[in-house]
């Protein structure tokens, strides 16, 4: 990175205001969130604000990340993309010798106090390198051969990830993937066939037990909660109750009694939503999904705007991560979709989760800013 | 350019996914969020609050001169909290050989995500010290102790079929428990707190709270005294004749106190684990029969008061009688022989009552059959009273009218014979049996307090009288010799019935019930004593297996109560 790479003048006049402006609020409504999600945890029960404070110091780093990933002129990182995959391997690799078992995964490198997860940074990561491979073979992205390049390029970081063990990041390298293959140029009949494969997969991982019973049935209870209420399906249940109690306009801030209660289970992470939705009601869950929307169109056209294919596909990349975790997310406190662990972006409290989201809008800023310019 | 086209077009259908899969997402929010929130909403509440009972105090029992027939005391119940407990399956391990259960299901219970659970109620300090112990040794977490207070009855069997049992939530299951649960039982109290998702009660989050209202204690008509001397009497009588079963009440037919009801075979309410289902059902309340000739001295007394006869009425009996196409027999087999109707009754012709019943009627049999109530219940204050039953008088056969006067084709319970036997000790009128003399709460107020209720006269108080004086008679020179009492006029009546087939039709061969209903003294008769057994080997005749318990009980009773000697 040289200083002259940084181009402020060009940036100052073409910064997408609306994204900037809907992320600031997403990140005003996570900090509210979280707090009042925390405030029963035995964490908190010395700082109230503890939480709050490890989020801040994240939100600061990431707004560091942001100006990074903004400011750089991202027509470099192709250059440099094998450097930057094999930083990526470095740090999954790191992980699983350096990391901190927590909750059955080992996914965290403790740095002073401070808990990295190399595998949300990856997400980043793999978005620039698979864009960068994507875009150097450009007009030759036709034939099953590349199909099988793309899929090697993301299997090394998804094998790695998948022994943490940690499923939701697997699952989102794929979306990541699906999503650039799709504006890539890929023939359809491709996706039929990586359906066809995934599902063969899993249908050998089950068979051959690779998949521990409390996974499958945690991918398959969200169908019928009620089944096993104080097993499998006692997240999913909990988060429809407190959603569904909060009504229309909620129980208001720090009121709900599902979170406040401990019913909800991983309140101020993975269902931070649920929290949402309980304490603000349908005008809450609405408003954010509004802020979405907002977010992942300003992406969408911004792809559709990018002066070049790279642009395009890292765009691509981002609002495939986007969207593929905010339906997953959102999808399995409501019923619609098996309980995996996938944080709901800018809302999920995540030191980790939120540098790289933040990153990543400073990867569309950067793509909008060079919309002309080579 | 066409590249560019293309990209649009892949984008675009970008763009559908995106608001497919938001417009998705939306559309269920609204749908849990504004269509089915009240359920949603009603299934927070439930789960958040807590209701923590305080147990209230059983109401004791106490026979009429207040000996204690239930009370309760303190017993010692152990409880977890599962989620804290470190090592289940270790515990679970060493806890089954000493509660006798199995280790799976105890661990089951251990592993539950439930903030409380017993692991033992009411048990003996034995067995509290053995699971003390493991808890200290391998310090155990979440294991609580609290004292419950258990049912106990300190006569053991004594009138367990009337006092009946309370379960181990202390909730009467049977007999005058049962009955009066809701006054023994009282009203507990209630926390209403909010609790955690751990099921942990929240400090100062008490939504409301009520105090505990102890239960009312009851006194009731038996009297211990009198209650061990019957069962006593009664469980020798069974034994001897190895009988099925027996039942005996004495009652007071002035005011319908039941003094004593006992049944043999006895069970004791202490035990309840060892409690055979079959043997729960207090028989002389609960169970019909066909009485056989005690039936013979409401007949007697109905004719004797519609005038049909006198007691000196002379009838010639062949020594048998023939109804349509059976051959009604008696039971002590006799020559051709003149009777008066009083002799009848004495030596309990069965020729002589079908032809008595035959002067009387069927419809004035009927009339006063219902004027003893005979069809109904005795609406005593016990669970479970079986009802009186004979065929409407309309679809009375011959039969029908030969049988029933000397007991057979009418069904009814123990308890109705014995009321239509105090209804002719008591000049005629009959009243109420029952067993609550009152219920008095802890500062002595008086909550419920039974009324002797008299029925309408049934008979003249003349009548009774004669009826009175033929019974004794019965007892004197008829066929209740055994019954006699030294230093005391007794009367009464013998009955030996044949046991009606469970299923079908007629009578069980050599199957008996033997029976004698007496009362004492008879200037004015203060009790009445029905003993009633089932199936006696042997002997059959109530006059030979009944009537000697009847004198024995007789013979205590009026002592025991201090009634003077004639």
């Amino acid at each position: 990175m040289r200083l002259r790479d940084i181009d402020i003048l060009s940036i100052n006049k073409k910064v997408d205001l609306t994204v900037v402006v809907t992320v600031v609020l997403l990140v005003a409504y996570s900090i509210v969130m979280v707090y009042s999600a925390t405030q029963s945890n035995a964490a908190t029960s010395d700082d109230p604000y503890f939480f709050i404070k490890k989020q801040l110091v994240a939100l600061i780093i990431g707004i560091a990340a942001l100006f990074l990933s903004a400011l750089a002129n991202y027509n470099r990182w192709r250059n440099s993309y094998i450097l930057l995959y094999m930083l990526n391997i470095l740090m999954l690799v790191l992980v699983l010798f350096l990391g901190a078992e927590h909750k059955g995964a080992q996914s965290w490198i403790e740095i002073g106090g401070f808990q990295l997860q190399p595998s949300e940074i990856s997400k980043v990561l793999l978005i620039i390198t698979l864009a960068s491979f994507f875009a150097t073979r450009k007009n030759q992205l036709v034939g099953v051969g590349d199909v099988l390049l793309a899929l090697a390029h993301i299997s090394l970081p998804l094998v790695l990830v998948l022994v943490q063990p940690d499923l939701g990041t697997a699952l989102c390298y794929i979306a990541i993937l699906v999503g650039m293959m799709l504006v890539a140029g890929f023939p359809a009949r491709y996706f039929g066939y990586i359906a066809i494969a995934g599902s063969l997969l899993m249908l050998v991982a089950i068979k051959f037990n690779f998949l521990k019973e409390y996974q499958i049935n945690r991918l398959t209870v969200f169908v019928n909660p009620s089944n096993d209420p104080q097993g499998a399906g006692y997240n999913l249940l909990q988060s429809k109750i407190a959603i569904g109690s909060g009504q229309f306009s909620g129980k208001g801030l720090l009121s709900g009694t599902q979170a406040k209660l401990q019913f909800l289970p991983e309140r101020h992470t993975d269902f931070i939503f649920s929290v949402v939705g309980e304490e603000l009601g349908f005008l809450g869950t609405a408003f954010l999904l509004i802020l979405f929307f907002a977010l992942i169109m300003r992406g969408l056209r911004t792809a559709a705007y990018s002066k070049n294919y790279f642009g395009t596909l890292l765009v691509t990349g981002v609002v495939s991560l986007w969207l593929f975790q905010i339906i997953v997310n959102i999808g399995m406190t409501i019923g619609l979709m098996p309980i995996t662990g996938i944080p709901l972006p800018f809302m999920s409290y995540g030191n980790s989760s939120l540098i790289s989201h933040l990153a990543a809008v400073g990867v569309l800023l950067n793509v909008y800013a060079r919309r002309y310019s080579q | 350019m066409g590249k560019n086209r293309v990209l649009e077009i892949r984008l675009k259908f970008l763009l559908a996914i995106i608001i497919v899969g938001l417009m998705t997402v939306s559309g269920r929010l609204f749908y849990v969020q504004a269509m089915s929130s009240t359920e949603y909403d009603e299934m927070a509440e439930k789960q958040r609050l807590r209701v923590i009972e305080l147990p209230s105090k059983r109401g004791e029992i106490l026979d009429r001169n207040g000996s204690e027939l239930a009370v309760n005391i303190l017993m010692d119940s152990v409880y977890a909290t599962p989620y804290l407990i470190d090592d289940p399956k270790n515990f679970a391990k060493k806890l089954a050989p000493i509660l006798k259960k199995d280790e799976r299901k105890l661990l089951d219970s251990l592993i539950k995500q439930s903030g409380f659970i017993y692991i033992v109620r009411k048990t003996d300090s034995k067995t509290l010290a053995r699971i003390k112990k493991i808890v200290e040794e391998d310090k155990v977490k979440g294991i609580g102790y609290i004292k419950e207070s258990k049912r106990y009855y300190p006569n053991g069997s004594l009138a367990g079929h009337v006092l009946g049992f309370a379960g181990m939530d202390n909730h009467g299951l049977g007999g005058l428990e049962l009955e009066y649960n809701e006054l023994l039982y009282g009203k507990p109290g209630r926390i209403v707190a909010e609790k955690d998702g751990q099921g942990r009660p929240i400090p100062r989050s008490i939504q409301s709270s009520s105090r505990p209202i102890d239960g009312v204690g009851i006194k009731i008509t038996i009297d211990r005294e009198i209650q061990y001397k019957a069962e006593l009497e009664l469980a020798k009588a069974v034994e001897e004749y190895k009988a099925k079963s027996g039942g005996v009440i004495v009652m007071n037919p002035k005011t319908g106190e039941i003094y004593a009801m006992a049944n043999v075979p006895c069970y004791n309410p202490n035990k309840l684990e060892t409690l055979d289902d079959t043997n729960l059902r207090n028989k002389a309340i609960t169970d019909l029969y066909e009485p056989g000739s005690t039936m013979k001295a409401v007949i007697a007394a109905i004719a004797l008061e519609e005038k049909v006869c006198s007691p000196s009425t002379a009838f010639y009996l062949e020594p048998t009688i023939r109804v349509g196409s059976k051959n009604i027999k008696e039971s002590h087999p006799r020559p051709a022989k003149n009777f008066t109707f009083a002799e009848i009754v004495q030596e309990s012709s069965n020729v002589g009552m079908v032809k008595v019943g035959a002067m009387i009627g069927k419809e004035r049999i009927d009339e006063y059959l219902k004027r003893f109530e005979l069809n109904k219940s005795c609406d005593i204050d016990f669970p479970g009273e079986a009802r009186g039953y004979y065929p409407q008088v309309e679809n009375w056969s011959k039969m029908s009218l030969a049988n029933i006067p000397f007991g057979q084709g009418i069904c009814t319970t123990q308890l109705a014979m014995t009321k239509a036997m105090a209804t002719i000790a008591n000049d005629g009128v009959p009243t109420r049996p029952h067993f609550l003399i009152e219920a008095a709460g802890t500062r002595g107020r008086i909550v419920e307090k039974t009324e002797i209720v008299s029925g309408k006269r049934v008979l003249n108080a003349a009548t009774a009288e004669q009826m009175r004086e033929i019974l004794e008679k019965a007892v004197l020179e008829g066929t209740g010799k055994q019954a006699k009492v030294a230093g005391y006029r007794v009367g009464g009546k013998t009955g030996t019935a044949q046991k009606a087939k469970v299923s079908g039709r007629g009578y069980e061969q050599g199957k008996y019930i033997a029976s004698f209903m007496g009362m004492a003294p008879m200037n004015d008769p203060q009790l009445v004593i029905s003993v009633v057994i089932d199936e006696p080997q042997q002997s059959i005749y109530g006059g030979s297996v009944a009537a000697p318990v009847f004198s024995k009980i007789a013979e205590f009773s009026l002592r025991y109560l201090k009634i003077p000697p004639e």
